[in-house]
């Protein structure tokens, strides 16, 4: 006879496992959704039979399925959420297969929703940006990884190739410094 | 200090930990519980193992009573209470502490809560000197999952202060996943 239950401690289980996120499990969730249903049936069963305590027994098995579910999509989504504000608008391409077609669609909605509060709350501001005021406009940067010719906004094009150093505004490449394609030497 | 929340998945696997109970009333048809006895019924005195989050639903409605787990016995404690520090409490349970304090509310005759507190402050002034002074990262092995939460915000927070004394404050970081998962997906 199989335990109820278990599966979904697995399920958050992953979560812990993985240093980001582990891939969408869609089976294990469809698995338990079916095990709740079945559980369902017989919660009916029992209280036809007026075996109250079994059927609060099961009720419960019920509520801890749900609960492992629920805040495991609600943990990956918060992660998401903080994906978005350290590292700008894009997936990075290492993350993307592990996330399900839904949570890709959340990402994108999320990340326009943000930039339309941010729009409202001043046009020129990235709320997103450092909260500690730079002691200087420029700042020197190495570059990590090959990028090659960028339009910044204020400084026009831009050549960055890998391992040179350049003095660059600073609030133009803060987002590449955190996304680690730059690194601030000074 | 230990979060309790619907979402908080640390919360979720703490309520996974095993816990012995005796069965106080005679359940009919929750065989499925105790699979090993293979009966259909749940039987008055029978003793086995479910996770916590089930016998505190049990429990609640004096099905059934909880049993003080062998890792809270007093031979345990003795063994914790003479030297807190250096004992792996990660080997007993990896939510040692946040079973503790559920268990609380279940067992009349707390006990154990308050060597326990003593054996959790010991344990974390040992901690604060090794971030504070000299990190051995071997510690973390030792550690449960919400002394190493402590550790982890302690380094993070040590390193801040000591970029804060140099004025390095203004320097943008790259955020930390991100650098660990670019290597790995390199090395593929």
């Amino acid at each position: 006879m199989q335990i109820y239950a278990e599966k979904s401690k697995k399920l958050v289980r992953e979560l812990k496992t993985s240093k980001w996120l582990p891939p969408y499990n869609s089976g294990l969730i469809n698995e338990i959704s079916t095990e709740i249903t079945e559980l369902h049936g017989k919660v009916v069963e029992s209280l036809a039979s007026q075996n109250d305590n079994l059927a609060v027994l099961q009720a419960g098995c019920i509520e801890r399925n749900k609960r492992g579910v629920l805040a495991y999509l609600n943990y990956r989504a918060s992660k998401l959420e903080s994906l978005r504000v350290e590292n700008g608008p894009t997936i990075p391409p290492h993350y993307s297969h592990q996330l399900s077609s839904d949570e890709v669609d959340y990402f994108r909605k999320y990340s326009a929703l943000l930039q339309e509060y941010s729009s409202k709350v001043c046009e020129f501001v990235d709320i997103t940006a450092d909260l500690v005021p730079p002691k200087d406009l420029f700042i020197e940067v190495r570059v990590k990884e090959e990028i090659g010719d960028i339009v910044l906004p204020v400084s026009g094009q831009v050549t960055f190739k890998k391992n040179t150093a350049q003095l660059v505004r600073r609030e133009e490449v803060a987002s590449l410094v955190r996304q680690g394609v730059l690194k601030q030497t000074k | 200090m230990i979060k309790r929340g619907y979402w908080d998945i640390d919360d979720i696997l703490a309520d996974e930990e095993p816990i012995m109970v005796q069965v106080t009333k005679t359940i009919k048809g929750a065989g499925f519980l105790n699979p090993e006895s293979g009966e259909l019924d749940l039987n008055e005195h029978t003793r086995f193992t479910i996770p916590l989050w089930l016998a505190e639903n049990m429990a609640t409605r004096e099905l059934a009573k909880i049993e003080l787990p062998k890792i809270f016995g007093e031979s345990y404690l003795n063994i914790l209470e003479a030297d807190p520090r250096i004992i792996s409490l990660k080997d007993r349970s990896n939510y040692f502490f946040e079973v503790a304090t559920k268990l609380n509310d279940f067992l009349q005759d707390g006990k154990f809560i308050t060597p326990l507190q003593k054996v959790f402050v010991a344990r974390f002034v040992h901690l604060y000197n090794e971030i504070t002074h000299n990190s051995d990262p071997k510690i973390i092995k030792k550690l449960t999952e919400l002394e190493r939460d402590i550790y982890e915000k302690g380094m993070k927070t040590t390193r801040e202060f000591f970029d804060w004394r140099e004025r390095k404050f203004d320097i943008i970081r790259s955020a930390q996943h991100v650098v660990n998962n670019a290597k790995r997906f390199k090395l593929k």
